[in-house]
């Protein structure tokens, strides 16, 4: 979009009037139009529905394919050397800009998508290929586009996706694989390369054809877990080991049922008895019955009946014969056997994808030293306009002809920056600028006038000086006054340190900005340095040391923290050996953005012993959490409407919800969860408060639920006040692990096992006796008992 | 960048209206009068009243020498104890964190250059003289208000470890007294 200004108004319309070049005869226009690119054409387009119209009348349509260079970039591709590219326009959002962290772009997706539409509508052209830049767009970029793509109904099967390198990305293939909800008919990935994690993917929809390409270290955990009919390899350096590992992956079932091929080119070596392990057949059979045949001692003609050569034939019963030598294990050496098959890919027809890649990487060099090419220049200008001061009348002459030069003020410089400009000054020029260069030797006061400067810091300060050097770092440790204090880590940019509830101090991780992303990508990746996370534990490392601290918190926001950055994280504290287990995770809303959670649980390797999440809100899609790591105590608070998939799809021992609203059918969903296995073994307490009605009918829906008798079935527990105490009756509900729920409903809990239970308890639990049926079966119709009001409800497991 | 700091002159009424006075001599032969009040504010120059013995009588006969401090440090010593000799004693602090209201006057008073900034400490801490040694640090406390270490080791004069480092080989090459 451009903003024009008057003048540029005026300079536009130089002769005058504009050219009325719609109003011209058709036979003119088309004449005109010959001289339009596809650019010209579709920016003509925009201006209006009728000229829109027009432009589409006298447009020589021919076959044309677009491809989506996601984000930035639509391509219109007439065949593989005639093509135009469509910039996508983006927006920043100036109040994230403000808040210290890089525009989210809303409308980008759609704009990508409604510059496709317009481009299908004015040129008749065919959407071809989703080209993804791993390295370019942010994970909550990519996750928006699919989403999109799931909506676009226009778009019933993709044809094609290629993918440049996923190499320590392959969370990026994760969400873009599990979050889809197409069939891909092409699947193309540029190098797929083995990274520090093995990440499995489970996706749901299909690729027909799967290519990777020039890869030195196939990723075969992402590999194994795609399901796709038929998968070639070019220039893959693939080992015999993981052909192995391909087929035992297949024969246990993987991959899917359609599975018809598996390509590889350009294997030079391959060990037959390493493919065979364990397979051990010259057919290898399949859990479901079907037969994987490999090409080797074979013979492919055209027709059934064309004769076989003889030396297929005579290398078969060599074969035959040495089998046990080749695949067996009944001789000393393995037997070497080369072979490169001649089944050739189809060429592409468009061929743009190198040209993509490079259009986006020549902006990659910009600006080195520029910092200090600058502050010479600085420098320069500061003698300049110092010399313009001095000559007075070269100022007179020049106030004269009106040209006053506004002086550059130096002396308004950040100090650092000033400090490197005085160095270019001759000692002269140094004095004359006073006092530039006359530190105040802070480190060098008595020990004791120090203590008393140092009492005067406050824990910022003491922590700039102590990064000043090492040196400082110990003479600052030495004067610092311990005290208990906590860290908390609020990711991207601040660590608190916590003395009290009323006292502590913010520490700010500077952000390093990549000005080439911030000047080109539309998106917010990565939003900081690829330091920034190892800064942040840096500092909490550099604070813990400083201030005898210990680590307590993490604090996500998940408005904040981009996913690549949360990814990060949380590699980096599965790396940290100083902290075995997370001691607090706190969570802000999670609405829409439950893929944040998802990727926080999926890649965390350790433990947390209390999770707090602040509105654990239901998103637009479902999403299940697969997560190896236990949670001690869930806490979820403030949540409207209640996100029950991601809920029920954590492991966890003890689970508090306050002020959530939470419906008889939703707890009857938690313990249906429960009782076919889900939440772990571990699973202890289930505890909600600030609820108003429970329908007992809905809530024990299809559990088998047995009311028990408080004065014979009596459980030790431990009471809400934290005390030892015995559970009188309840409602139990058994489960597959053969573990009892019971819920804390007609119950008494008392201090000693021999209180007696008071009568109206009594009473109650024998008239709900009498009419369980009624309350939580399905008999009849439902009683006023069925019906409990009450603050909060509480079911314990064991 | 230095500014002149707009000291009011000491008065000699406000000295005189104390009838002991006490005169000192600065390692640059410069000699001050100060009444008791004032000199009390320096533990070690009223330590060393008390054990020379001098009283209202032979005080000012008895000059006393004050040899680590100049005179100019000395000026501003007197200036700072006569302005505050009736201050009420302040209670200890108990915060983590000294704050505290540093009057202009006082602040005017501490504008000085850096390395006389350093001296002046260096001869209150001799002197023993809590007062002026809390305003002092406290003005070189808020030199660090807001700064980044790099500008911090500007303003403080802190050497890198490459520099440290340096400095502790050429220590360790030298040859000792002996050699």
């Amino acid at each position: 979009m451009v903003f024009w200004t008057p003048d540029l108004k005026s300079d536009i319309q130089e002769n005058g009037k504009p050219f009325k070049v719609m109003e011209l005869p058709l036979v003119a226009l088309r004449h005109v139009a010959d001289f339009w690119d596809p650019n010209e054409q579709y920016q003509l387009s925009k201006t209006s529905k009728k000229s829109k119209e027009i432009i589409k009348s006298i447009i020589k349509k021919r076959p044309s394919q677009l491809i989506l260079a996601v984000p930035s970039r639509v391509v219109l591709a007439y065949s593989a050397t005639e093509s135009f590219n469509f910039d996508v326009p983006f927006y920043r959002d100036n109040m994230l800009e403000l808040e210290g962290y890089e525009g989210v772009l809303p409308e980008f997706p759609d704009d990508c998508f409604q510059i496709i539409n317009d481009l299908k509508d004015l040129f008749g052209s065919v959407f071809k290929r989703f080209a993804f830049f791993p390295t370019w767009i942010s994970w909550e970029g990519l996750y928006r586009i699919v989403d999109l793509i799931n909506l676009d109904e226009s778009l019933p099967i993709i044809p094609a996706i290629t993918m440049n390198t996923i190499r320590n990305n392959r969370m990026f293939l994760k969400i873009l694989l599990e979050n889809l909800e197409k069939n891909v008919q092409s699947f193309t990935i540029r190098e797929m390369e083995r990274s520090q994690k093995s990440l499995k993917i489970h996706h749901n929809f299909e690729i027909e054809d799967l290519y990777v390409e020039n890869t030195l270290s196939l990723d075969i955990n992402a590999f194994t877990s795609l399901k796709f009919s038929r998968a070639y390899l070019y220039n893959v350096n693939i080992a015999s080991e993981e052909i192995n590992e391909i087929l035992m992956s297949w024969k246990m079932g993987r991959f899917g049922d359609k599975m018809e091929l598996f390509y590889s080119k350009d294997v030079e070596v391959m060990d037959l008895r390493i493919i065979l392990t364990k397979l051990y057949t010259d057919k290898t059979n399949g859990p479901n019955g079907k037969t994987a045949t490999i090409n080797i001692y074979s013979y492919q003609s055209t027709n059934e009946n064309d004769p076989i050569p003889k030396e297929s034939i005579q290398e078969y019963k060599n074969s035959r014969r040495n089998w046990n030598e080749i695949v067996g294990n009944n001789r000393e050496g393995p037997h070497w056997r080369g072979i490169s098959p001649d089944l050739q890919m189809e060429e592409n027809p468009l061929k743009p994808w190198q040209d993509e890649r490079a259009a986006m990487a020549q902006f990659i060099f910009l600006g080195l030293n520029a910092f200090m090419g600058g502050l010479f220049l600085v420098a320069t200008l500061y003698n300049y306009y110092k010399d313009e001061k001095e000559t007075d009348s070269d100022i007179s002459c020049s106030k004269a002809n009106g040209n006053v030069v506004k002086p550059f003020k130096v002396m308004e410089l950040p100090l650092v920056a000033f400090q490197q400009v005085a160095d270019f000054w001759d000692p002269n020029e140094q004095k004359a600028n006073g006092n530039v260069t006359k530190p105040f030797k802070v480190m060098d006061l008595p020990h004791v006038a120090f203590q008393q400067v140092a009492d005067f810091w406050d824990p910022n300060e003491q922590y700039q000086l102590a990064k000043t050097s090492k040196k400082s770092k110990e003479i600052i440790k030495s004067v610092i006054k311990k005290r208990p204090s906590d860290l908390i880590l609020a990711p991207p940019s601040k660590i608190v340190l916590e003395y009290s509830d009323t006292e502590s101090f913010n520490f700010r991780v500077p952000i390093y900005r990549n000005q080439f992303y911030k000047d080109y990508t539309p998106g917010d990746h990565p939003r900081f340095s690829l330091r920034f996370p190892d800064d942040c534990f840096k500092m909490i490392n550099d604070l813990k040391e400083l201030f005898d601290s210990e680590f307590k918190r993490f604090a996500f926001s998940p408005n904040y923290l981009s996913w690549e950055d949360l990814y990060r994280i949380v590699d980096w504290i599965n790396r940290d050996e100083s902290l075995p287990i997370i001691p607090v995770i706190t969570m802000n809303t999670i609405k829409n953005n439950g893929m944040f959670l998802k990727i926080l649980m999926e890649n965390l390797e350790k433990n947390v012993q209390s999770f707090l999440i602040w509105g654990m809100e239901r998103g637009q899609k479902n999403l299940k959490i697969r997560h190896n790591s236990e949670i001690g105590d869930i806490v979820v608070k403030d949540t409207l409407s209640f996100d029950l998939d991601a809920f029920t799809s954590l492991k966890f021992s003890g689970a508090y919800l306050y002020n959530v609203d939470i419906q008889s059918e939703e707890i009857n969903e938690i313990l249906m969860s429960w009782k076919i296995g889900r939440f772990g073994d571990k699973m202890e307490l289930f505890y909600a408060e600030d609820i108003k009605v429970i329908d007992l009918r809905t809530m024990l829906n299809g559990l088998e639920a047995e009311l028990r008798d408080p004065r014979t079935v009596k459980r030790n527990t431990t009471l809400a006040d934290g005390s030892p105490g015995w559970l009188c009756g309840g409602i139990d509900v058994t489960g597959v692990n053969g573990m009892t729920a019971t819920i804390w409903l007609y119950s008494y809990q008392s201090t000693n096992e021999d209180d007696p239970i008071p009568e109206d308890i009594v009473q109650k639990y024998e008239e709900a006796q009498r009419n369980w049926n009624r309350i939580a079966g399905d008999d009849g119709d439902p009683v006023r008992d069925a019906i409990v009001v009450d603050t909060h409800l509480n079911i314990t497991f064991e | 960048m230095s500014v002149e700091p707009e000291v009011p002159i000491v008065q000699v009424e406000e000295v005189r209206e104390n009838p002991v006075l006490y005169k000192i001599i600065s390692s640059d032969n410069h000699v001050f009068t100060i009444s008791e009040h004032a000199v009390k504010l320096s533990k070690t120059l009223w330590d060393l009243i008390t054990n020379l013995g001098l009283t209202a009588e032979n005080a000012l006969d008895n000059p006393i020498p004050v040899e680590n401090v100049n005179g100019k440090n000395m000026e501003t010593i007197v200036q700072f104890c006569e302005r505050h000799k009736y201050d009420e004693e302040e209670p200890e602090y108990t915060n983590y964190i000294r704050e505290f209201v540093l009057p202009e006057w006082d602040r005017q008073l501490l504008s000085i250059d850096n390395e006389e900034l350093f001296q002046l400490i260096l001869a209150t801490n001799y002197l023993d003289i809590q007062k002026l040694m809390d305003y002092c640090c406290r003005v070189i406390g808020d030199m660090a208000k807001d700064k980044t270490p790099e500008e911090l080791r500007i303003i403080y004069g802190i050497p890198t470890d490459a520099e440290d480092d340096a400095l502790e080989r050429s220590a360790s090459d030298s040859p000792g007294p002996s050699g």
